[in-house]
């Protein structure tokens, strides 16, 4: 945050306690991504599934609910039962509870959502048509886990996520209530990519985020992180560039889209690697044309005020963005030399603040001295 | 009766054109561009990090789309001619074969010396960001400092000298319209000269 900019609360009021509880909770599940496999409740939790719980958790606390006892209970139930769920069936077992709690999100945001109604019910109807995919997908997996069983349940299944995403992200207009179904969408989508296979999924989704790249911004994040991961190799981009994009959504800043660095980072040197052209020329169209965007929308971020609820998720998107290798769960993307240089980037710039705090009030000190 | 001429606060095309290039320092944030302009310094000086993010910080730094565009287009042709956009493989490669600017088949050093030169064209009309543009322009044309042997230090400074006194001469001297547009078209001069090195 600049000089320019004014910390103040957000109108809309929720419980004083809801930021630094919410802020706890993501940070636990933080915590649990870094400590790795881990066991909760008899269930093993992988890194990445603990991470996506974080990132359900943030979301969740960045739309505090009105001071009622329903939206309150819909608020807890999005941010403490949804992760849990979400990373349950993330880690490879059953996908049950994550499907009930994603269908009572839905149904929550329709009810306790907010905007005009018929802005709530397009796009609870938009998540609905993904979580009946979800249900199909998961039931024609025998064991009702979150894998799909050939490649039409693996369509599905990327359909489901790409249509919560857009809900999420609200294709026309957002609601807040939704937005954390960012999170379990990037995780439907991500895990049903590599059942598809060949160049049609890279080359769909990539339209797709270039159609919304002025519109969405963060939308187009996440259909290109879908767009990634269809390609060889692209597992731990998409994850990377499926970040950025929940935290750009969480953060709503113009200044937000940096979050998308390090994925963009990542995916230029993925680009590189031998295969099909044709799907990459895709995607790194759509990086293009996304990266362009967030570079103009920036243009307006010099003098912004930023909420009292973002301030968890700023916190997260600015180590992310200084330091994404220290989030292993994203596997191996390749940006140790990205870490090094922006730490130390980082530490330069925090002693040159210092010092430019400090330099007037020593000019002071010593003329004041030599007066003596 | 005084009347004002028509157009009478009416910038000139110049004027208009730097005022919207003008770094982030109107709203007093001189804090930050001495913290971008440190950060970019530093992972140029040291060849440390990656060439789109040094791009993104020195775009930044000029708050300036085109010239973002231009370190980006940068980045990429040391991506065609080192195969990656890690600044210590970059400065490594430099460090065992020569300075960027010295070695290679012509159109590869000509790749960089005209990387360099966008990124020193790039620099705003101001100290700060010609110490950032020009570090950032001379690393990539010279490379970093691998040792301690006198004429490596000598030289590696008087590149550092040199760039950035180009950097600060370009933001002083050449209009900024044309210095946008030129870094820009010199960046995708040498994103061709490293696809041609390539070949």
């Amino acid at each position: 945050m600049s000089a320019g900019q004014v910390l103040r609360d957000e109108r809309r009021s929720g419980p004083p306690i809801w930021i630094p509880f919410a802020a706890l909770v993501a940070a636990a599940w933080v915590t649990a991504a870094l400590l790795g496999e881990m066991t909760l409740g008899g269930q093993s939790l992988t890194p990445a599934a603990s991470a996506a719980a974080a990132g359900a958790a943030l979301l969740a606390g960045v739309s505090p609910p009105a001071r009622r006892p329903l939206p309150v209970i819909a608020g807890l139930f999005a941010l403490l039962a949804v992760p849990a769920a979400l990373a349950v069936a993330a880690s490879g077992s059953d996908a049950r509870p994550f499907v009930a709690a994603v269908a009572a999100l839905v149904a929550a945001g329709a009810i306790f959502g907010g905007r005009d109604e018929v802005t709530r019910l397009r796009a609870a109807a938009m998540a609905g048509v993904g979580v009946a995919m979800l249900v199909a997908t998961v039931a024609a997996n025998g064991g009702w886990r979150l894998t799909p069983a050939g490649r039409p349940a693996a369509v599905a299944l990327v359909a489901a996520g790409a249509a919560m995403a857009m809900a999420a992200s609200g294709a026309i207009v957002p609601v807040a209530a939704l937005r954390p179904l960012l999170v379990p969408g990037l995780v439907c989508a991500l895990v049903g990519a590599p059942g598809l296979g060949g160049p049609a999924l890279p080359l769909i989704a990539s339209a797709c985020a270039v159609s919304v790249a002025t519109l969405r911004p963060p939308l187009a994040l996440a259909l290109l992180a879908v767009a990634t991961a269809g390609l060889p190799g692209g597992q731990p981009v998409a994850a990377l560039i499926g970040t950025g994009a929940v935290l750009a959504v969480a953060i709503d800043l113009p200044a937000a889209g940096l979050a998308a660095l390090p994925g963009g980072v990542a995916l230029t040197a993925l680009l590189t690697d031998p295969g099909p052209a044709l799907p990459r020329v895709s995607v790194a169209a759509a990086g293009l044309t996304i990266a362009v965007g967030i570079a103009m929308s920036l243009r307006g971020a010099a003098r912004v005020e930023v909420e009292r609820r973002r301030l968890p998720a700023i916190a997260a998107a600015g180590w992310f963005v200084v330091a994404p290798g220290t989030w292993s769960w994203a596997g191996d993307a390749g940006l140790r030399p990205y870490d090094t240089g922006m730490v130390r980037a980082f530490a330069v710039a925090g002693l040159a603040l210092v010092w430019m705090s400090l330099a007037p009030r020593i000019a002071e000190v010593s003329a004041a001295r030599r007066q003596r | 009766m005084l009347v004002e001429s028509p157009g009478a606060h009416v910038l000139s095309r110049q004027t208009a054109v730097a005022a919207r290039a003008r770094p982030l320092r109107a709203d007093g944030s001189r804090h930050i561009a001495v913290a971008l302009a440190a950060g970019a310094g530093a992972m140029a000086l040291t060849s440390s990090g990656d060439a789109l993010a040094l791009g993104v910080l020195l775009g930044l730094l000029a708050a300036d789309v085109v010239v973002w565009g231009g370190a980006s287009l940068v980045a990429l042709a040391s991506l065609a001619r080192w195969g990656s956009t890690s600044l210590r493989a970059i400065g490594g490669a430099q460090a065992v074969l020569g300075p960027a600017g010295l070695v290679g088949v012509t159109a590869a050093a000509l790749s960089s010396w005209l990387g360099g030169a966008a990124l020193v064209v790039a620099s705003p009309p101001n100290a700060i960001s010609a110490v950032a543009f020009g570090l950032a322009g001379s690393a990539l044309v010279a490379g970093p400092v691998t040792g301690l042997d006198a004429v490596h230090l000598a030289s590696r400074a008087a590149s550092i000298v040199v760039g950035i006194g180009a950097a600060w001469g370009a933001g002083r001297w050449v209009p900024r319209r044309i210095a946008r547009w030129g870094s820009l078209s010199l960046a995708a001069a040498s994103v061709v000269c490293a696809l041609l090195g390539r070949l």
